[in-house]
């Protein structure tokens, strides 16, 4: 009797709706549709009303009745004492008159009225599919499509059984399938495809190595004990030259130049106890170093941690680690504290053996993407583009000699006012870079300072852009910490910085909230950005989309990307319609 | 049918393209330092060459040069980003110092800890004003013009999503109720920023008096380490790209002020503009965390601190009162401010927090200060 009930509401929601009509003229009009269609009618009305309140029961959220809560109103008749049949009656219909239908959810009595009638659903699907077998599809499809429904709502919603099964008859039955029907939080609602690249992105990314850094402390003060540190003295004077060419504010990485050996008494190491050995074996350890000056060092017999000790002067443990670790640019006339990064190169190639056989997989799971709403087939049988880039002067090249990108990311030098070792572009000269021609549709990423955060907001507009949302790179120094001494920042310390995202046009195509707006990354050679970007990016437009970077430098190059600007040397070329039309360019020049 | 779009593709004319001849050999060909330059003389073709580029990771190509790029890398081998798409981690999970961002710096640790006592000697009582979002306009304007109060440090807004902030910043005269210099602090998720920049601007359909006295100084950052579900979650919406969890606070300052001039003032680069809390840290969330309200009062010594919490925050965010802070809000538990009691109050305890050599001695004083080393 439910289920010619739901038939019922389905039938005329519209008429009951529109009309306002209350519980009480429904209950005629159903009696009038059982007798049409030769089905049972409800003995009375109390009857009636058990029928619509069980339908509440299944889903709060089917019917909704003005001005009360159907509940409400069956909590008030239950606990009227009347014995006398007739005055019952006539207090029901007296407040069912009054209480009037106000919305229906059609889409909810839908799916109520497909699991109580199992067999009109199959018909259903027989006229879509026309000659396809349809016995066995029937509940599977209608399993997905609930729970497709059902997902963002509920993780409770189960049904289980594969094979169709006789419809559920009764009201127990229906409540045991233990099941919310969508109520609210649509504002939270993940859209299939979203649910769809959440799943495969990590299947085709490649995976990386990933090193643990160690908690415990006691660990690098027990290594240091037993370490010493040998500087090539050629390497600490080729540092001093190279140095001197470079700005102060240009940080290099000293332990590239400073060449630092770690050298371990071996008997002492053995000594350790077997777990501190296997976390050596397996985690980052930052071994503190001190250094002493050679005069000390004679004094104390060379017992230095550094054999060819320093005319430096010795480190003061009690002040505590220096403010640029290994970007410290006056490393021996430093009284902080440094770290020697030590880092087990035999998990790293363990573990790089690991992800190889992951990455095998990566192809075969493209192949998936062959059948995916929104990639070009043919996906797994293109490899991606070689790194191109073409020095040149941006403002004075033609830029739709580079046809058309789905993604850029530009990293101008803003001036910052200060001296600085590389041309720095003023915020005008800025604005007017002719991005316009390199994208139709796609996402801009531009890496603004604290100073140029409105201007690069105004860029985004000149250049066609709808501002989107903003990316932060958490900069981190050797010891993976954030940045808290004083730096950079005017005000506050700043410890990290902000690049902002621009849309153009509708791309339907992004894979969207894949990663998060924080990048944690450590900070390198002045300006220069975090790789993680290139990922980041790669995972929204897919790796064969054509990607540009603008005012890259050598570093940025990269495959997959196309990068310009007069930082970077010569001319690389891979694609033959871009050649051909720089030639001509060229030519014409 | 595969649905056609316009994604630009690789253009793939020559037929015989070889991935690994271009990728990483051709780059080398064109950098300086390859072969016969003195640094790669001596070397094996498979050694490592610190001298040479490893542009990106290739998994492609052999082990032994997969190791040489990680040799590259410097020590710096893990890629976050890479790691939350595997596993899920969140990439500001990897930090350690967390719980304390100065670590390592006993120096800076200490200043910290001498600041909060200072702070603290100078607190009024924790103050409370609950007035309902619809009527904060009326109180803030009677508070100006009957009262003349003034304050130094403003912050406007919480953690939480559903806030009127706009209609307060464009009715209040915010130039009257702070101070010259005076510090003002508003808070948006990420959402929200585009028209709070406009608003701070003055531009578009913002015009408004307050844009015009101040500016924006610093953009301070807080996210939280947690899953979606938690307390200071950022609602993600259609237009996201990538997923929400920065909360901003923007700091804008009216009238002059001179970092090395102004030390009775101003207090720089005491804090960080970054702030990551940890999931279990502070088991009870409030609407704003402590540490941000911390990094306010070690910035400006003004002891007049009021915040305006426009919304109702609901329950994993409730309103805590604060030692030094008037805060007004519908939720606020104590609803005890009264205006010409708060004047005496302030004269009794100061209008600034004192000076204090020890701190004088450890700030830092420029930008550079550890430069001098
Ligand atoms: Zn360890
Ligand atoms: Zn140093």
């Amino acid at each position: 009797m439910l289920s010619s009930l739901v038939s019922f509401l389905l039938h005329s929601h519209h008429i009951i709706t529109s009309n306002e009509k209350s519980v009480f003229e429904t209950y005629y009009m159903f009696q009038d549709y059982n007798k049409v269609n030769d089905k049972v009618p409800p003995k009375d009305l109390e009857n009636y009303l058990e029928l619509l309140f069980q339908i509440k029961q299944i889903s709060q959220t089917v019917i909704w009745f003005k001005p009360n809560s159907l509940n409400e109103l069956y909590d008030e008749l239950s606990v009227t004492n009347t014995d006398i049949q007739e005055d019952k009656t006539r207090l029901v219909r007296m407040k069912l008159d009054n209480y009037k239908f106000d919305i229906i959810n059609v889409l909810e009595l839908n799916i109520l009225d497909q699991i109580l009638h199992p067999s009109s659903n199959i018909n259903k699907i027989d006229m879509s599919l026309n000659d396809c077998p349809t016995t066995k599809t029937s509940l599977n499809d209608f399993d997905s499509i609930m729970e497709f429904l059902e997902k963002p709502v509920s993780k409770k919603f189960r049904i289980l059984n594969s094979t169709p099964s006789p419809a559920p008859a009764t009201m127990n039955e229906i409540l045991s399938l233990d099941y919310e029907i969508i109520t609210t939080n649509l504002l939270e609602f993940e859209t299939a495809g979203n649910q769809l690249n959440k799943e495969i992105i990590p299947k085709i990314t490649p995976k990386r190595p990933f090193l643990e850094t160690c908690t415990d402390e006691s660990h690098a003060v027990q290594m240091a004990r037993i370490s010493k540190f040998e500087c090539e003295r050629d390497s600490y004077n080729k540092m001093k030259t190279v140095n001197k060419s470079y700005n102060r504010k240009d940080k290099h990485f000293q332990n590239d130049y400073l060449n630092i050996t770690h050298n371990i008494d071996q008997k002492m190491y053995n000594k350790f106890p077997h777990d501190m050995r296997s976390c050596f074996e397996k985690k980052i350890h930052f071994i503190p170093y001190y250094k002493t000056s050679r005069k000390t060092a004679n004094n104390n017999n060379n017992k230095a941690p550094f054999t060819n000790a320093y005319a430096g002067v010795n480190t003061d443990m009690s002040i505590g680690d220096c403010s640029y670790l290994d970007t410290c640019f006056k490393w021996d006339d430093c009284k902080y504290v440094h770290y020697y990064t030590c880092y087990p190169t035999s998990e790293l190639d363990k573990q790089l053996v690991e992800c190889q056989e992951f990455n095998k997989g990566i192809m075969k799971n493209n192949k998936i993407r062959t059948f995916y709403w929104h990639e070009p087939s043919g996906y797994n049988i293109r490899n991606e583009l070689p790194a191109q880039w073409v020095k040149c002067d941006i403002y004075n090249i033609n830029m739709s000699i580079f046809g058309k990108f789905g993604a850029i990311i530009v990293d101008p030098a803003w001036s910052i006012h200060m001296e600085l070792q590389f041309q720095q572009i003023e915020d005008h000269k800025i604005i007017s870079t002719p991005v316009q021609p390199l994208q139709d549709e796609g996402i801009i990423i531009l890496w603004v300072t604290g100073r140029s955060y409105e201007v690069g907001k105004k860029c985004l507009e000149t250049w066609g852009y709808e501002y989107v949302q903003e990316l932060v790179w958490t900069k981190t120094n050797q010891l993976n910490r954030t940045i808290c001494t004083g730096r950079t920042g005017h005000w506050l310390n700043h410890s990290k910085e902000h690049a902002i995202i621009g849309m153009k046009g509708r791309p339907q195509w992004l894979n969207r909230k894949i990663d998060v707006d924080l990048i944690v990354a450590s900070a390198r050679e002045a300006s220069r950005k975090p790789d993680e970007l290139y990922g980041i990016v790669e995972r929204v437009v897919g790796p064969h989309c054509r990607k540009m970077e603008l005012f890259g430098r050598q570093h940025n190059t990269r495959s997959g990307w196309f990068t310009i600007g007069d930082q970077i040397q010569d001319v690389n070329i891979y694609e033959e319609e871009v050649k051909r039309k720089y030639q001509k360019w060229l030519g014409r020049r | 049918m595969y649905s056609t779009h316009n994604r630009p593709l690789s253009v793939h004319q020559n037929q015989e393209y070889n991935p690994r001849r271009y990728s990483n050999n051709n780059f080398n060909k064109n950098n300086s330092h390859n072969n016969g330059s003195v640094n790669s003389r001596s070397r094996r073709k498979d050694e490592y060459d610190p001298s040479k580029s490893y542009p990106s990771y290739d998994y492609s190509l052999p082990l032994i040069q997969q190791q040489h790029y990680f040799r590259s890398l410097r020590g710096q081998p893990n890629d976050f980003s890479n790691q939350y798409i595997h596993n899920g981690q969140f990439p500001t999970d990897h930090i350690p110092n967390i719980e304390s961002s100065v670590e390592g710096y006993p120096k800076l640790k200490k200043l910290l800890d001498l600041k909060e006592k200072k702070n603290s000697e100078h607190f009024t009582q924790p103050l409370g004003c609950r007035v309902a979002p619809e009527k904060m306009v009326q109180v803030l304007i009677q508070w100006i013009y009957k009262h003349n109060l003034v304050f130094d440090t403003i912050m406007i807004g919480s953690l939480t999503e559903n806030q009127q902030v706009l209609p307060i910043l464009n009715q209040i005269p915010l130039e009257k109720l702070a101070i010259r210099p005076g510090f003002l602090y508003i808070w948006g998720s990420s959402h929200k920023l585009n028209e709070l920049t406009n608003s701070i601007q003055g531009s578009g359909s913002m015009h408004n008096s307050w844009s015009k006295h101040f500016r924006r100084s610093e953009e301070l950052v807080f996210t939280k380490n947690v899953e979606s579900d938690g307390s200071y979650k950022v609602e993600d919406d259609d237009s996201s790209i990538l997923t929400r969890k920065q909360w901003h606070c923007s700091m804008c300052i009216t009238g002059t002020v001179k970092r090395d001039a102004d030390g009775h003032l101003v207090h720089c680069n005491i804090n960080p503009d970054l702030k990551v809390e940890d999931d279990d840290e502070e088991s009870n969330p409030s609407s704003v965390p402590d540490s941000m309200y911390k990094v306010a009062e070690n910035f400006a010594s003004g002891n007049r601190r009021l915040h305006i919490i426009p919304s109702r925050t609901g329950l994993n965010t409730p309103v805590k009162l604060r030692r030094g802070w008037v805060i007004m809000s519908p939720d606020v538990l104590l609803d005890n401010f009264d205006p010409e009691q708060y004047k005496k109050d302030i004269t009794r305890l100061g209008h600034n927090v004192s000076q204090d050599a020890e701190i004088e001695m450890l700030r830092p004083k420029s930008p550079d200060w550890k430069g001098k080393h």
